[in-house]
């Protein structure tokens, strides 16, 4: 793997190292407030007592229990890293809309935030973190690993990825699970824009492959609350060639009306599928979705 | 439609700022890199045509919005056709009903008054240099100013000084005059206001075939006026009736018609009129003899109906003299409840008798029948007075001095007069001289058909034709030159309904009766109209009446005058009416009555004695003769008792300057010592010589006193006072401070309090195309209508607000518009 500085700039690598010390101090920070330390490592906690077989490891046997007992006994531990992450980065063209309200953050900004805490979080918790990033196709695959140095090849990648292209995420799902053959958790960063029966569809396939899959979609403010008053052209980000004149006014309620339907389809679609869906906004602070991924953890132990 | 505030018009430009506001929206828009493009085109793709369509009405509602408040402000006022400067001067007539109907009080004041201030409401209203013209209606319509005036601050003077209580409305010959008074004014908008209380009896004409007539006559005017109909109704018309006490009215005073000499018993007869509906069981009536009472009478009044109270009277002075009745009551007209008359009561009555046959014995004499007849009580050497006084001389005695003196002249059958004798006597006919021409047997026929008849320029009715009756002569009389027909049965008077003034005393029965009289001897007439002749013979019943009369009935039978149907220019110049008062029953005329310049001319067509006929020795001769010649003195007396209107003349003799000791007799009007002289004169007549040295004055019955010009007329000093459309007393004082009295009476249909209901007065206004408004105050409101049109600032102060709310409504609902 080539070191960074290769093929970044430094002001990219400024990024990255920025991106770096985002994630860590998103996760210390969240994690002291969780008053639980992320440090203790739950791989060597101790899961039940077995009886011996021949051919087991002896260094396993708990020799105090055979003190007492006279009788031997296998400790077995927990695996200690039996989480395998994926995540999966939108990187089409509806991702770099940004909005006035978002810190000057576009929404690929944002979700590359979300991947990168999400990914030093687990990786300081031994777990394995991939990363898929996508448009029409999958861009780029990097596979989970729980190394800490790891990290590092994700928020490279996050960096460097930039938005463009139009999104085809169910054509991006089936490759994708064909790749990842132990199941585990399916992070989707993702606007989720597009028709929601194929994205179900798409996502049902995770289920299938038994993998738990958590949505976090992220939004603009301006798209929940179409604030324009003026006159407005808006272009589409994946197509620049659709572009549409109209007084947003009078297009508010509509507008509104069709956003909160396509937001119950998708919430009901994800119930349904025991998909975990969690609504980001641009100006909301990235450890939320911290707190959301930590949920369903515990909620999936 | 026009604009009060013109300029403000402009701000109907205001309407492109929604649209600037809108192009500059669309042109200055925002371009935002969208990424929810799929919600927002399924919404744009669904609505894109209802939105463009929603946009359009939109901005279509926000550019009205200011233009309508421009407009709003601008003050539009509707104008119904054409446009005319709203405060264009107007030529306003106003008819004013000033009847004396009018006088009724309302609870706020006389309608009069009502009315008054109403033509000052309106007239004040005017615009400048609008021309006013107001014509009372009472009695004849009186202009109010002698051509329009342009002051209005004058004409509302004028009109609060002017005074109710004149006759009834003459509708049709006041919106006769005011259509000539428009159509002489000049201003481009014409008015013809009608102030009234719309009377039915005033008004009904113009209800049925009248208003169609009216409606054309004002379209054809050059520019038709805008008439406008405008009732002084009491407060409350629909009980008003019931409320108010009815009204009673004396409808007429009957006076004798004859000569009237002091000391004479007369009976006075008063028509009283109650119009409610309830009767009053005693009402007093006085009778007033130059406004002193003199008599009462107590009487029930029928309800809606007329009560006759009849009163004996006996006037002891000659001279000008009024009787009033006044009937005591609380009515709301007081006006009608006093009815006067006046009355000239003759000292005596000067009459010459020429006798053509005189006699040394009693009663053999022509005349002597007839001499004892007309002054029965200086005959019977009675302690009373005659009227009457006679002389009589023989045909060459009727002098130039003797006609001075004279008020009647009696021909009894002179054979001829004197050239000379012919022309005092035509002049003293002309001047208003009455004569009596009895037929006898000494007649020359010739020289009356010639001189006396003149085919009938002369002073003879007709001419004598054809003697009839008995063949037999009196003895001792001189055979008549004139053709003697064969014996014939006596005739006698028709006896019937007569009309004539002198001989309707002998509708009465009891009074006597002619045709107990039996005429042996007559003349049938010839009247100088062969036509006539022809229509007459043509006449059946005269035929049936007398089978073997063959003479031609000559003179027309008819009761009316007709005039004689001119034959040449000489004929028709004196044509003048006959009547014939009396008539035989075989068709001939019996009297026959022609005026002949200012006086009066009877023919009989028998003798006045008791040679051709037994009337003399009738009971009723003395009453007949009498009758005959005092009405025909009265007759051709100058009306006292005249309509509103007419011009109240007196005549009179001497200047008060070169006045003798008779003076008091010869000043009094008309004495009876000197012809006396009717009141019309023709055309034709030259105009009189006013006279400087000689004043007289009239009393007007509202109690001003105005002098009148003398003129010279004849021999005689003539005053005439034309104003007199006002009804009531009118006292000319002549130099010599003897006193005229006229009463100018007026038709008493008005007080018929009855006033055309709304209905009515909506079907009048709608049958002249009016505008019937019942305050003066409607009527600038009507007017401001026509003049400035309708203000419709509300309307769209209205259409602005609902504007307003529809694009609010409108907003929000296309924002809500459905995927």
């Amino acid at each position: 793997m080539a070191h960074a500085s290769d093929v970044l700039s430094s002001r990219d690598l400024g990024r990255i190292g920025g991106l770096q010390l985002l994630a860590r101090q998103v996760v210390e920070g969240f994690a002291s407030g969780l008053h639980r330390s992320p440090h203790k490592g739950f791989s060597v906690e101790f899961r039940e007592h077995r009886t011996y077989v021949p051919g087991d490891d002896i260094r396993t046997i708990d020799w105090k229990l055979f003190g007492k007992t006279d009788r031997l006994f296998i400790r077995e531990y927990e695996e200690e890293t039996n989480l395998r992450c994926t995540i999966l980065m939108d990187c089409s063209g509806s991702m770099g809309y940004r909005g006035t309200r978002s810190n000057g953050l576009s929404r690929h900004e944002y979700g590359v935030r979300t991947a990168a805490c999400l990914a030093h979080l687990m990786l300081q918790q031994q777990d394995s973190v991939g990363l898929v990033t996508f448009d029409t196709k999958i861009r780029r695959y990097i596979p989970p690993r729980a190394r800490p140095r790891h990290l590092n090849a994700i928020i490279e990648e996050l960096s460097l990825a930039q938005p463009g292209e139009e999104t085809a995420l169910a054509d991006v799902v089936q490759q994708i699970v064909a790749r990842i053959q132990r199941r585990g958790l399916v992070v989707v960063i993702s606007d989720l824009f597009g028709d929601v029966d194929q994205l179900m569809k798409a996502l049902a396939q995770f289920r299938h492959a038994n993998h738990e899959v958590l949505l976090f979609q992220i939004w603009d403010p301006d798209e929940l609350d179409f604030p324009f008053r003026q006159w407005t052209q808006f272009a589409s980000l994946e197509n620049p060639a659709v572009r549409h004149l109209v007084d947003p006014a009078q297009l508010r309620r509509a507008y509104l009306e069709k956003l909160t339907e396509f937001r119950e389809r998708l919430a009901q679609g994800c119930s349904r599928q025991r998909i975990s869906l969690v609504s980001l906004t641009t100006d909301q602070p990235w450890s939320d979705s911290l707190a959301a991924w930590l949920s369903i953890r515990r909620r999936g132990r | 439609m026009t604009f009060l505030n013109p300029l403000l018009v402009f701000g109907v430009a205001a309407c492109t700022i929604p649209l600037i506001i809108h192009l500059l929206n669309r042109s200055r828009f925002r371009s935002v890199d969208w990424a929810a493009m799929h919600l927002l085109e399924s919404v744009i793709s669904t609505n894109r045509r209802r939105f463009r369509f929603d946009q359009w009405i939109l901005l279509l509602i926000r550019c009205a919005i200011p233009a309508l408040l421009a407009l709003c402000l601008a003050r539009p006022v509707l104008t119904g056709s054409g446009f005319l400067a709203g405060n264009a001067p107007v030529s306003l007539v106003i008819l004013l009903d000033n009847s004396y109907s009018m006088e009724v009080a309302d609870p706020a004041g006389t309608r009069f008054q009502a009315a008054v201030e109403a033509a000052c409401q309106i007239i004040g209203a005017a615009s400048r240099g609008s021309e006013y013209a107001v014509i009372q209606m009472g009695g004849s319509p009186t202009p109010v100013f002698d051509r329009p005036v342009f002051d209005a601050g004058t004409v509302i003077q004028r009109l609060r000084q002017l005074q109710p209580g004149y006759g009834a409305c003459d509708v049709s010959a006041s919106l006769d005059q005011a259509l000539a008074v428009l159509n002489g004014m000049s201003n481009a908008r014409r008015e013809l206001v009608v102030i009234s209380d719309f009377q039915p009896a005033d008004w009904q004409q113009l209800q049925s075939e009248g208003a169609a007539v009216l409606k054309q006559r004002l379209a054809e005017l050059k520019v038709p006026p805008e008439l406008t109909l405008l009732p002084i109704a009491p407060p409350d018309t629909s009980t008003g009736r019931e409320t108010q006490p009815a009204n009673i009215a004396i409808e007429s005073l009957e006076l004798p018609r004859h000569a009237i000499g002091a000391g004479q018993q007369i009976s006075v007869r008063a028509s009283i009129r109650n119009y409610g509906i309830a009767e009053i069981p005693s009402a007093r009536i006085l009778l007033k003899h130059n406004d002193r009472e003199v008599a009462v009478v107590q009487t029930a009044l029928q309800p809606s109906g007329i009560t006759q109270v009849l009163f004996p009277f006996q006037f002891e002075q000659p001279g000008s003299q009024v009787l009033s009745v006044e009937v005591v009551s609380a009515d709301p007209l007081p006006t009608d409840n006093h009815l006067s008359a006046s009355v000239n009561i003759w000292k005596s009555l000067q009459v010459v008798l020429v006798d053509g046959a005189p006699g040394s014995l009693p009663l053999q004499s022509e005349t002597d029948y007839l001499s004892i007849a007309l002054t029965p009580l200086t005959f019977g050497r009675m302690e009373l007075k005659d009227l009457i006084l006679t002389t009589t001389v023989p045909p060459a005695g009727l002098s130039d001095d003797l006609l001075k003196v004279a008020g009647t002249v009696v021909l009894a059958n002179i054979p001829q007069l004197t050239d000379p004798q012919l022309l005092s006597l035509t002049q003293f006919v002309q001047r208003g001289g009455t004569l009596l021409i009895c037929a006898g047997n000494r007649m020359d026929l010739n020289w009356h058909r010639e001189k006396l008849f003149a085919d009938g320029r002369g002073l003879l009715p007709a001419a004598w034709g054809e003697l009839r009756g008995a063949n037999e002569e009196p003895s001792g009389a001189v055979p008549s030159t004139a053709p003697v027909a064969d014996t014939e049965p006596p005739a006698r008077i028709v006896s019937r309904r007569f009309d004539h003034p002198a001989l309707q005393f002998f509708n009465e029965p009891a009074n006597g009766d002619l045709s107990s009289a039996s005429i042996r001897r007559w003349y049938a007439v010839v009247a100088a109209s062969p036509v006539s002749d022809n229509s007459t013979n043509n006449d059946k019943t005269a035929s049936q009446a007398s089978p073997a009369n063959s003479a031609p009935a000559a003179v027309p039978r008819s009761e009316t005058a007709v005039a004689e149907k001119p034959t040449d220019a000489a004929t028709e110049s004196v044509s003048a009416a006959l009547t014939v008062m009396a008539q035989l029953d075989n068709g001939s005329p019996l009297l026959i009555e022609k005026r002949v310049g200012d006086g009066v001319v009877v023919q009989l067509t028998t003798a006045c004695d008791a040679d051709w006929s037994d009337l003399p020795l009738r009971p009723f001769y003395v009453p007949l003769m009498q009758q005959l010649l005092t009405t025909m003195a009265e007759q051709v007396m100058p009306p006292r008792n005249i309509r509103t209107g007419e011009p109240a003349v007196a005549l009179f003799a001497a200047p008060p300057a070169t006045a003798d000791s008779a003076a008091g007799v010869v000043t009094n009007v008309a004495p009876p010592t000197l012809p006396s002289t009717a009141a019309p004169v023709e055309a034709t007549e030259s105009q009189p010589a006013a006279v400087d040295f000689l004043t007289t004055s009239v009393t007007t019955p509202d109690g001003g006193r105005r002098s009148v010009p003398v003129t010279v007329r004849d021999q005689l000093y003539e005053s005439r006072y034309e104003a007199t459309q006002r009804p009531g007393l009118y006292t000319l004082t002549l130099p010599a401070g003897a006193v005229e009295h006229f009463v100018a009476g007026t038709s008493r249909q008005e007080s018929d309090l009855q006033l055309l209901s709304q209905t009515q007065c909506r079907e009048l206004a709608a049958g002249l195309s009016a505008t019937l408004v019942p305050t003066a105050r409607q009527y600038l409101e009507q007017d401001a209508l026509r003049r400035y049109g309708q203000e419709i600032w509300k309307y769209f102060l209205a259409g602005l607000l609902a504007f307003l709310l529809l694009e609010m409504v409108l907003q929000q609902k296309f924002a809500g518009v459905r995927s």
